[in-house]
């Protein structure tokens, strides 16, 4: 491949594993907020 | 020093409320199961969390940056590799599903269960050594990082790495992996928004910007700032290795006791699978940093000290363009990352020292049985004395990283990146044969996984010696020491090899002990 053709991979593969990162982590971070309150709730508790 | 009050401000009061945390965990430690590995009660999404942040160290981001400031974005490919193997396993499960089934703590239980106790021995201290020169560069590279992002003098690195550290360690020894846990989620959710922001301020700030970038790493590195398979440091023998070590790296003690800490092998499999999708983008945003950093440097403007120095240039570069308040929302993400790096880390080499090397040496002294008992020990020490030895051993460890950080920094053979899967290629080449065979070919046995072990450390143990002394190197092994490249690879390959020629001549005298994978889901 010559080097346009790599540029042009690296942008989209720039763009895609950016919007794969945010979304993954705002989503799993929405989830697992629930988790974590709950394993500091225990904790709490058993304080 | 030119971080502004309030940044200073939110990176303290992220400090205060970690430590409360842990002190807050600590009375969830009754064991050294729930020390290790939480009591084994991690669910899919604070699982995944805490493994993504784990791979998401600061170290990670410093030593991906400087990948990308030496080598622009053809090292990109690692992030895609890294991707396609994640979705691989959590698609089929392979190696985790079998792990988790067998309730594993650490991969050298594994060796006493298939193989015998002296294996596990020889694998805990292979893994032990493997894995303390592995984190050798965190806490030097965690100290840059705040030195370059803030402005400190250079002179300060030492005792900032010092100050880290005392931190770090205080924090693991309160509440062992239920404190790690709870930072890793802080620091998923923090470092994903200075990610976010970091990303954006290069994007728009007026001297950089893509094409900029682009531009300057074209004039100034040409073809191998873009081509993998053309530049030196990569080629295909780089990308047949790392294809391989992106599925054995799954056996990473840091990485691997998040699947075995989690619910169930169903919920073991989902962490990779959802840890897939940001495998590439950890790899490519801190890589695109380092890029943009190089091209910061080779401005006509740049008045900076690190135009020749990949490791610092990136926090210099983000200190300077960040306004108020998100580079301190960026360093208290970047100092999580540092904290839940360290303090899984810390963890998970204490523990294998312990459990694998320090227990079985006084179980074998007093003759006990080769079974796991109810408080998940097998023999040796009690589970409070795995505790103790193991916050022993995290002071220990932290101490022999502030000592290499001040002496051996400057001495590495290559970049960062390539010290971090050398030194933990002195451990996977031999899981090849013990974990990856051990699992799925039934006539492995206890010769072939010395066979193994032994044959897959020395080629990479063989290169970091070899490279401090060039001049000594025969010139029939000269191919092995310029880059570690194909040692690493042959290393995988030997491991491989190994166990197979030891176990087949052996099978008469060591007949293989079989494992039972049956009910799993």
């Amino acid at each position: 491949m010559d080097i346009s053709a790599w540029k042009s991979v690296w942008s989209l593969v720039f763009t895609v594993s950016s919007i794969m990162f945010y979304l993954t982590v705002a989503i799993v971070a929405y989830k697992g907020a629930g988790d974590v309150a709950q394993m500091i709730r225990e904790m709490m508790a058993k304080r | 020093m030119h971080l502004h009050p309030i940044d200073l401000l939110i990176v303290v009061a992220y400090i205060g409320g970690t430590i409360a945390v842990g002190l807050l965990a600590r009375t969830a430690i009754h064991g050294i199961s729930d020390f290790l590995v939480a009591g084994r009660a991690l669910k899919t999404h604070m699982a995944a969390a805490t493994m993504v942040s784990t791979g998401l160290g600061l170290v990670t981001v410093m030593y991906m940056a400087q990948e990308g400031f030496v080598n622009g974005f053809a090292p990109f490919i690692v992030g895609v590799i890294a991707t396609c193997a994640h979705f691989v396993i959590g698609k089929t499960g392979f190696l985790v599903s079998r792990l988790r089934h067998l309730r594993l703590m650490t991969i050298p239980e594994l060796y006493e269960i298939k193989y015998s106790r002296g294996v596990r021995l020889l694998g805990g201290c292979i893994l032990g050594l493997a894995g303390t020169l592995n984190m050798c560069l965190f806490p030097i590279l965690g100290s840059k990082f705040v030195v370059g992002f803030t402005g400190m003098p250079e002179a300060w690195t030492n005792p900032v790495m010092i100050v880290l550290l005392v931190i770090v360690v205080f924090y693991t020894l309160m509440g062992g992996m239920v404190s790690v846990v709870l930072t890793d989620f802080a620091q998923f959710v923090l470092l994903t928004l200075g990610f976010a922001i970091g990303t954006y301020c290069v994007l728009t700030h007026p001297d950089l910007g893509w094409d900029v970038i682009v531009a300057s790493l074209e004039q100034h590195k040409g073809a191998d700032a873009f081509d993998p398979i053309s530049n030196i440091s990569y080629g295909w023998t780089f990308v047949f290795y790392f294809i391989a070590i992106s599925f054995i790296g799954t056996l990473w003690q840091p990485e691997v006791s998040r699947p075995l800490s989690s619910a169930d092998s169903e919920v073991a499999r989902k962490i990779f699978w959802i840890q897939g999708l940001t495998a590439v983008g950890r790899a490519v945003i801190p890589m695109f940093w380092g890029a943009a950093a190089f091209a910061w440097t080779h401005l006509p403007s740049y008045t900076g000290a690190y135009a020749a120095d990949g490791q610092s240039a990136v926090p210099e570069m983000l200190g300077q363009i960040l306004p108020v308040g998100v580079a301190g929302l960026l360093l208290a993400g970047m100092f999580a990352a540092f904290m839940s790096t360290h303090d899984s880390y810390l963890l998970a080499w204490s523990g294998v020292i312990v459990r694998d090397v320090v227990s079985p040496i006084k179980a074998m002294l007093a003759c006990s049985d080769q079974s796991r008992g109810e408080d998940n020990t097998w023999g040796g020490l009690s589970s409070e004395k795995e505790v103790y030895w193991t916050r022993f051993c995290v002071v220990l460890l932290a101490l022999m990283l502030a000592l290499f950080g001040m002496f051996f920094i400057n001495r590495l053979p290559e970049t960062a990146f390539k010290w971090m899967y050398l030194t933990g290629t002195i451990y996977f080449a031999g899981t090849v044969g013990t974990v990856l065979l051990g699992l799925y070919w039934s006539k492995s046995n206890a010769v072939g996984a010395y066979c193994a072990l032994i044959l897959g450390a020395f080629g990479p143990l063989n290169f970091l010696i070899m490279s401090m002394v060039p001049e000594s190197v025969p010139a029939a092994i000269l191919p092995f020491v310029e880059n570690s490249n194909l040692t690493n690879l042959a290393s995988l390959f030997l491991g491989g090899f190994g166990m197979v020629v030891g176990s087949l001549l052996t099978q008469k005298s060591h007949p293989p002990r079989a494992l039972s994978f049956s009910g799993m889901r």
